[in-house]
C-alpha cells in the first residue's frame, strides 16, 4: 500500500475516482440508462425493489381515472401517513391510564411540531377508513371480485376489519371521555353474547359473552390493562397485520392479471387515457414468457398482443405519486385548520351521555341498540359472511371491470337505492313512532298511577312480556337484513342475473349504512332517545 | 431513434407531474412554515420578551432567554406552564403592569408556596397549555375546567380548607351561609346526607357540561356572562331561575337578588371532588358540627320556613307544615317529632333517618330544637294571681275544650275526651292537676297542650271547673246526718268503695295515711275530716269529694271514728298559743324533715305538709302533736326528745317548726318545674301492679280503660 501512495499514477486515479463517485452511485443504484426505450422501461422497473411492485407494462384500462378513483393507493399512503406519525407518536405518548391523557396534552401543546402529527394520525385515520369502505365499492359496482380475484377480495374484506380495529384501538389510547366510552360501547358488543345465552337461559354454559370482553379488555373493567392491550394491539398487532395482508394484496393483483377490466374494450373507452408513445420505438423482444403461465387468467401477453399497454413507468407511477402527493397535502392542511378533538380526561364515574362510538361503528351502534348481540355481533357477521360469499355467487365474466356497466345495472342500483332509502327512513320511522307510544303510556300511567297501562317498545308494544330472545331474532335491525336480502332475491330472481341481485344487496348496505351512521350522528341525543338537533338535548 | 406515429397523442404525464410537483411543493411550504413558527414565534414568547426588556432596563446585565416556564407539581400530578405568558407573578414591581406581565395581587403567594401548590389548583384552567385561549379553555365550549373568572376563584379555597375554615372569603362564607340558612338540603344530598327530591350536589362544580349547561335560551347570554364558563352558567340559571329546569322539576324560587345568586354560586362551585390538601400533604380542618337550630335550617326550613311556620310552595302544590305552631307542637310531643323525622311516611318529606341518612343524634337535635321552639306556660304563679270568673271559663270551655269533651263536659259516647262533668273526674282534679292538664296535654292521648293560653284564660277555666265542684254538703248537715241510726252501715259501705283504696279496709293506712292510728283520731277533728274529704289535699292523691252529699259524709265520718279502738290522749294542749321562730324552724326542717317530706314539704315519700289545704285543716297543736310524739301506722316516728324518734327534737324546736309550716300554708304553691311525682319508683310500681293494672294494664299499656300517658309505647 505504501508503495502505491508514492505512486503518482495511483493519486491520480483516486482524485479521478472520486470525481466519479456522484455517476458511480447513480449506476450502483440504476444499471440501465434513461429509460427512453421500452427495453430500459423495463429494466428501470426490474431492477428496483420498489417500482417492481407493478408490472411492467399495464393495460390503458387500468389509468382510466373513473375506474379506480385512485381509492387503493389512497389507502395505501394513508396507512403510510399513519405508519410515520403513529411512529412519531409513539415517541412521547405514555401507555398508561395515569400518564396517557397527559402525554396525548404534552404532544399537543409541548412536543415541536406533535399537534400537526397527532392531527394528520387522526384525519388520515378517518380518511383511511372512508377510503376503504369506498375502494370496496367500486370493487364491487365493477364487479372485480369475480373470478380469479375471489382470493384477493377476500383478502381486502380482511383489511376492511383489521382497519376498523386499528381505528377503533386508537381510539380509545388518548384516554379522554371520547375514547373512553366508545371503547366501553365496544367491550361491551364484544360482551353481547351473554345477551343470547341469557335469553335462552343457558347461563351454565361457558359465558363466551364476557370471554370476549375479557380478550378485549384484559380484565373485566376497562382500566389500565385494557389500554395497555389497546396500545399494542393498536402500535404492534394489527399494523403488522395490515402490512403482511396489503403485500399480499398487492402480489395477488399482479398473480391475478393487474385490475380488472372487460374482455371487450371499445376504442373510444379508452380516450383520455395515455398511448404507448414509445411503441414502434424498438421491436418487441421475442421473449417468451413462459412464467406467466403459472398466472391465473388474462394477462397482458400471454393470450394478447400488448397493445393497448403502456408502461407503468411513468404512466401509472406518475398517477400513484400525485395521488400520495394530494392525499399528504390534504392531510397536512386538515391537520394544520383543525385540532385533532380531545375532550376531558377518562372519568369512569361520569358516563358521556350520550356515548357515541366513532363514525364508522354509529350504524351499528343504532342496531346495537335494538339488541346488543343481534346489532354487535349477529348482523355483521351476517353482513361480512355475505360480503365474503359474493364472487362465489357471482361467476359471471360479462362486464367485469366497467363501472355498473351490466345491463340493467344501473336501473338496479338507482332503484335499489330510492327503495332502500325509503325502507330504512320508514323502519326508522316505525321504531321511533312506537317508542313515542311506549313513553306515552309510561307517563299515563304515572299520571294515573295505574301500572297495568305501561306499554312496553318495540314488539313489547303488543306483546309485554315477549322474550329477549325474540328481540334477538327481530328487531329493526334484523328485519332491514332480512327485508333487504329477500328484495336482493326478488330482483335476482325477475332478472335470473346473480350480478343484479348483488348490486341490489349492495346497493342497500351501502344506503343503509349512510343512513344509520347520519341518523346515529345526528338525531340520536342522551340516552339514545331521538331528536331533531343536538341543540334540543336536554340540558339538565 | 424513436418515431412518432402521426396520431394524436394524449399526454396525461405532463399535467400529472404539475399537480405531483405543486402538491409537493405546497406540503412542504406548509410543515416548514409551522416548523419556524413553533420555533421561532411560539405564542408567549412577545410576553417574555416584554419582560426581559423590563428586567433590561434596572439590570442592562440581565438576561431573559425566551424559553417554555413551567411549575411541575409532582405532588399533585400536574404541570403547570401559565407562568409561560404570566412570568411575572412573583414580581412586586410588575404590580401595576397589564396582564398577562402583572404581579399576582394580595399576599396569597406569601403562605401558597407556588412551586408545590401551582397555578390551577385555585384558578383551573389548563395547565399544560401554553396558549391564551387553550390555557384559560376559552375555545373548547364544552370543557369543565376552564380558568375561574377572578371573582370565583374562592371557590377553590374548599380544595385544601374546610368549608368552616376562618380563611374562607366573603362572597363565600355568604354563599355558604345562604346555602345552610334555605333548607337546600331538604331536597339535596351533600356528602350522603339530605332529601332525595333533587339531585345530589357533590362535584356539582365539576358537573359534567355534556349535561348541564343552560337552556338553549338562555345559553349565550349566560356563558358569556361567565366568561364561558358552561358550568358558572349552569348553576347560576339553576338557582335564579328554576323554572328553566325541566318541567317536572321541583326546585322553587327562592327569588334570590342578584348579589346571593352570585354569592350562592360562588359555594356551590366549591362543592368538588378534588381534595388536594391529602396530595399537599395539609391538615385539612373538620367542618363545624351544627346545632338542631342550623341542621333545622338546613335540611328543613326550605319546605317548613325559616320561622317554622310553613312554606307556601306552588311548585309543590302543598303547604309545608307550619311545625313550631302552637297548634301543631300541642298535639306532637318530642318522640312524634323524632319518629316523623327518622321515617316520614310522606310522599314529599324525605325520611330523614333512612333515606336522608342522618344520625339519630342529629335527629334528636332538630326534633329538641323544634321542640323548644315551643313557648312555655305562664307559671301556675301567675294564675293563681288572676281572678278567675267562671262565666267566661265557661265560655272558653265550650270554644276550646267541648269539640272533644262535650258541651258543658257532658258525657257522650261520641266524644274524644272523657267527661269532664264526672264527680269522680271534678273530685280528682284540683287546681294544680287541671293546670297541668290544660298546658302541658296528655301525652299519648289527643289531649293536647294548650301551653300558648294566657294566664286570664287558664285561671277562667280553672274557675269554671271550681265552680262546677263546690261542695254541696255542709258540716253542720253532715253532722245532722250522723243521727241516722243507719249511719254506721252506710257509712262501711260508702268507705269501702271510695277510701279503702288508699286508706285501707280497715283504715290502716296504704298510699294514703292510716286512720285507725290513736293519735290521728285524737287529733283530727269531725270538721278537719269534713274539711279534707270536701276539699281535698292538694300535692297528694287525696282528691276533692265535693260531689258527695252529706249524708255520705256524715257516714263516713262516722266509719272513720268507728276505726278508734283505744282512745288515746292529746299530749298537747290544742289551745296553748305556739310560739317560735320561722328561720330556725326551717333549718331544722330541711335538715330533719324534708329527707321524708321533701325540701319546703312539698312532699316525698311522706305525705305533702307544706300543702295548703293540709295545713287549712290542721291546727297548730295536730301539728306539734305529730311531730312530737309520731303517727301511729306510718313512718313518722315521734321526734321529741325521750319519745322514741331518731332526731330527740327540743319542744322549742317542734315550735319552731310549726311555726315555719304555718309560714308554708301562708305561700302559694307552685309546683311548675317541679317534677310531677315524688316518691319511690319501686314502691310505686309495687302499687300499681297491685291496685291500678287491674284496669290500666301491667304495664299501663290500657287493658279495658285508659292508656296511662308515656307508657306502652
Amino acid at each position: 500500500m505504501n508503495e502505491k501512495t508514492e505512486d503518482p499514477g495511483g493519486f491520480q486515479e483516486l482524485v479521478a475516482n472520486l470525481r466519479h463517485v456522484p455517476a458511480r452511485l447513480r449506476e450502483a443504484f440504476r444499471r440501465h440508462g434513461a429509460p427512453a426505450s421500452r427495453r430500459a422501461r423495463s429494466q428501470a422497473i426490474f431492477g428496483n425493489v420498489f417500482l417492481h411492485i407493478h408490472s411492467v407494462r399495464i393495460h390503458r384500462w387500468t389509468l382510466r381515472k373513473t375506474f379506480t378513483f385512485g381509492l387503493g393507493i389512497a389507502c395505501t399512503a394513508l396507512f403510510g401517513i399513519l405508519v410515520v406519525t403513529g411512529l412519531a407518536l409513539m415517541v412521547y405518548y405514555k401507555p398508561s391510564a395515569a400518564a396517557a391523557y397527559d402525554s396525548v396534552k404534552d404532544i399537543h401543546y409541548v412536543v415541536a411540531g406533535g399537534r400537526l402529527i397527532r392531527n394528520m394520525h387522526r384525519w388520515a385515520a378517518h380518511m383511511m377508513v372512508a377510503c376503504v369502505f369506498l375502494h370496496m365499492a367500486r370493487v364491487v359496482f365493477t364487479a372485480s371480485y369475480r373470478k380469479p380475484r375471489e382470493g384477493n377480495w377476500l383478502i381486502g374484506i380482511g383489511l376492511l376489519v383489521l382497519t376498523l380495529i386499528l381505528a377503533f384501538t386508537g381510539y380509545c389510547l388518548p384516554w379522554d371521555q371520547l375514547g373512553f366510552w366508545a371503547t366501553t360501547i365496544g367491550a361491551n358488543i364484544g360482551g353481547s353474547p351473554t345477551e343470547l345465552l341469557q335469553s335462552l337461559r343457558l347461563q351454565g354454559m361457558p359465558d363466551v359473552g364476557d370471554f370476549q370482553r375479557r380478550i378485549i379488555l384484559g380484565s373485566r373493567l376497562i382500566g389500565e390493562s385494557a389500554l395497555v392491550r389497546f396500545y399494542f394491539f393498536h402500535c404492534v398487532l394489527v399494523p403488522l397485520a395490515l402490512t403482511i395482508l396489503v403485500g399480499v394484496h398487492f402480489w395477488r393483483i399482479r398473480k391475478d392479471g393487474g385490475l380488472s377490466r372487460p374482455d371487450d374494450i371499445r376504442p373510444e373507452e379508452l380516450a383520455g387515457t395515455p398511448a404507448d408513445e414509445l411503441e414502434a420505438a424498438d421491436a418487441v423482444p421475442r421473449k417468451t414468457y413462459g412464467l406467466m403461465c403459472l398466472v391465473g387468467d388474462k394477462t397482458p401477453a400471454v393470450d394478447k398482443n400488448p397493445e393497448d399497454t403502456v408502461s407503468s413507468w411513468p404512466h401509472l407511477f406518475i398517477g400513484e405519486m400525485t395521488v400520495v402527493a394530494v392525499i399528504l397535502l390534504a392531510v397536512v392542511a386538515l391537520g394544520l385548520l383543525f385540532n385533532a378533538p380531545l375532550s376531558v380526561a377518562a372519568d369512569p364515574m361520569v358516563p358521556e351521555n350520550p356515548a357515541k362510538a366513532p363514525w364508522y361503528f354509529l350504524g351499528l351502534q343504532e342496531c346495537v341498540s335494538y339488541s346488543a348481540f343481534s346489532g354487535g355481533i349477529l348482523i355483521p357477521t351476517l353482513v361480512v359472511i355475505a360480503l365474503g360469499l359474493l364472487p362465489f355467487l357471482d361467476r359471471g365474466a360479462n362486464d367485469t371491470g366497467r363501472l355498473l356497466g351490466g345491463p340493467g345495472e344501473r336501473k338496479v342500483f338507482w332503484g335499489t337505492s330510492i327503495l332502500a332509502t325509503a325502507a330504512v327512513v320508514g323502519l326508522l320511522a316505525f321504531t321511533i313512532h312506537l317508542t313515542n307510544l311506549s313513553r306515552a303510556s309510561i307517563a299515563l300511567a304515572r299520571s294515573t298511577a295505574d301500572s297495568s297501562l305501561i306499554r312496553g317498545n318495540w314488539l313489547r308494544y303488543w306483546w309485554p312480556d315477549l322474550g329477549q330472545i325474540w328481540i334477538i331474532i327481530c328487531n329493526p335491525g334484523t328485519v332491514l337484513f332480512t327485508v333487504f336480502a329477500a328484495y336482493s332475491l326478488i330482483i335476482l330472481l325477475r332478472s335470473q342475473s346473480v350480478r343484479l341481485g348483488v348490486v341490489a344487496f349492495f346497493t342497500c348496505f351501502v344506503v343503509s349504512f349512510v343512513i344509520m351512521t347520519y341518523f346515529a350522528a345526528v338525531h340520536r341525543g342522551p340516552n339514545w332517545e331521538f331528536y331533531w338537533w343536538p341543540s334540543q338535548w336536554p340540558t339538565h | 431513434m424513436p418515431r412518432r406515429e402521426p396520431r394524436q397523442k394524449v399526454n396525461t404525464v405532463t399535467p400529472l407531474k404539475r399537480l405531483l410537483t405543486a402538491a409537493s411543493v405546497l406540503t412542504l411550504v406548509l410543515l416548514t412554515g409551522t416548523m419556524i413558527r413553533g420555533t421561532f414565534a411560539p405564542p408567549y414568547a412577545p410576553y417574555q420578551r416584554a419582560y426581559g426588556k423590563r428586567l433590561k432596563q434596572g439590570d442592562p446585565e440581565a438576561d431573559y432567554p425566551v424559553r417554555i416556564r413551567q411549575l411541575v407539581l409532582p405532588d399533585l400530578g400536574r404541570v403547570d406552564r401559565c407562568v409561560s405568558c404570566h412570568v411575572a407573578v412573583e414580581d412586586p414591581r410588575m404590580a401595576d403592569a397589564d396582564q398577562p406581565l402583572k404581579a399576582h395581587p394580595g399576599e396569597y403567594l406569601s403562605d401558597h408556596d407556588m412551586q408545590r401548590i401551582g397555578c390551577t389548583s385555585c384558578h383551573d384552567g389548563q395547565g399544560r397549555a401554553i396558549t391564551a385561549v387553550d390555557a384559560h379553555a376559552n375555545e373548547f365550549e364544552h370543557w369543565e375546567r376552564k380558568r375561574l373568572p377572578d371573582r370565583f376563584v374562592q371557590s377553590t379555597c374548599t380544595r385544601c380548607h374546610s368549608a368552616d375554615s376562618p380563611v374562607m372569603m366573603p362572597a363565600f362564607v355568604r354563599g355558604r351561609d345562604l346555602f345552610r340558612g334555605r333548607g337546600c338540603r331538604g331536597c339535596h344530598q351533600l356528602r350522603g346526607k339530605g332529601g332525595l327530591l333533587g339531585p345530589a350536589l357533590d362535584g356539582l362544580g365539576e358537573a359534567s357540561v355534556s349535561v348541564k349547561m343552560p337552556i338553549p335560551k338562555n345559553r349565550h347570554e349566560l356563558v358569556g356572562k361567565f366568561e364561558g364558563d358552561v358550568n358558572l352558567a349552569y348553576i347560576y340559571e339553576a338557582v335564579l331561575t328554576p323554572k328553566a329546569q325541566p318541567a317536572e322539576t321541583l326546585m322553587f324560587d327562592y327569588k334570590l337578588s342578584e348579589a346571593q345568586a352570585i354569592d350562592l354560586v360562588v359555594y356551590l362551585k366549591s362543592l368538588t371532588v378534588t381534595v388536594m390538601s391529602e396530595a399537599l400533604n395539609y391538615a385539612r380542618g373538620p367542618l363545624d358540627e351544627p346545632d338542631g337550630g342550623q341542621l333545622y335550617a338546613m335540611y328543613c326550613s326550605a319546605c317548613h320556613g325559616a320561622d317554622g311556620m310553613g312554606t307556601r310552595m306552588e311548585e309543590l302544590k302543598k303547604i309545608g307544615p307550619a311545625i313550631a305552631h302552637p297548634a301543631f307542637l300541642a298535639v306532637a310531643d318530642p318522640g312524634f317529632i323524632r319518629a316523623k323525622i327518622h321515617q316520614s311516611n310522606s310522599s314529599v318529606m324525605p325520611s330523614w333517618g333512612t333515606a336522608g341518612k342522618l344520625t339519630a343524634e342529629e335527629i334528636g337535635r332538630i326534633s329538641d330544637y323544634i321542640w323548644s321552639t315551643k313557648g312555655t306556660p305562664v307559671p301556675l304563679r301567675e294564675v293563681d294571681r288572676e281572678e278567675g270568673v267562671p262565666r267566661f271559663g265557661a265560655m272558653l270551655a265550650n270554644g276550646r275544650c267541648a269539640s272533644c269533651h262535650g258541651f258543658e263536659g257532658e258525657y257522650s259516647m261520641d266524644m274524644i275526651g272523657p267527661t269532664l262533668n264526672s264527680p269522680e273526674l271534678l273530685s280528682q282534679a284540683n287546681q294544680t292537676f287541671l293546670y297541668r292538664t290544660i298546658t302541658a296535654g296528655r301525652a299519648g292521648t289527643a289531649m293536647p297542650s294548650w301551653h300558648f293560653l294566657p294566664a286570664r284564660d287558664l285561671a277562667d277555666l280553672t274557675a269554671y271547673f271550681e265552680q262546677k265542684r263546690e261542695a254541696r254538703a255542709t258540716f253542720e248537715a253532715a253532722t245532722r246526718a250522723r243521727q241516722d241510726p243507719q249511719a254506721a252501715r252506710w257509712g262501711r259501705s260508702r268507705y269501702a268503695g271510695v277510701c279503702a283504696t288508699c286508706h285501707g279496709r280497715d283504715g290502716e293506712g296504704v298510699i294514703g295515711p292510716s286512720l285507725n292510728s290513736p293519735e290521728f283520731q285524737l287529733l283530727a277533728s269531725d270538721q278537719f275530716l269534713f274539711d279534707t274529704i270536701t276539699r281535698g289535699r292538694e300535692g297528694t292523691a287525696m282528691g276533692r269529694y265535693a260531689h258527695l252529699g252529706a249524708d255520705d259524709i256524715g257516714w263516713l265520718i262516722t266509719h272513720i271514728r268507728s276505726f278508734a279502738s283505744a282512745p288515746a290522749e292529746r299530749r298537747i294542749d290544742p289551745d296553748a298559743e305556739i310560739l317560735g321562730f320561722e328561720s330556725r324552724g326551717a333549718e331544722t326542717f330541711a335538715r330533719f324533715c324534708a329527707q321524708c317530706h321533701g325540701a319546703e314539704g312539698v312532699g316525698h315519700i311522706a305525705p305533702a305538709v307544706g300543702n295548703r289545704d293540709f295545713l287549712a285543716a290542721a291546727d297548730d297543736a295536730f301539728l306539734k302533736e305529730t311531730i312530737s310524739y309520731g303517727r301511729g301506722g306510718s313512718g313518722m316516728a315521734g321526734n321529741l326528745r325521750g319519745s322514741g324518734g331518731t332526731a330527740g327534737l327540743s319542744e322549742r324546736t317542734i315550735n319552731d317548726i310549726v311555726v315555719y309550716l304555718r309560714l308554708l300554708g301562708r305561700r302559694a304553691p307552685d309546683y311548675a318545674g317541679l317534677p310531677r311525682t315524688q316518691g319511690d319508683v319501686s314502691l310505686g310500681r309495687e302499687r300499681f301492679a297491685r291496685l291500678c293494672a287491674q284496669c290500666h294494664g301491667v304495664a299501663g299499656s290500657g287493658d279495658r280503660t285508659l292508656r296511662l300517658p308515656g307508657s306502652g309505647r
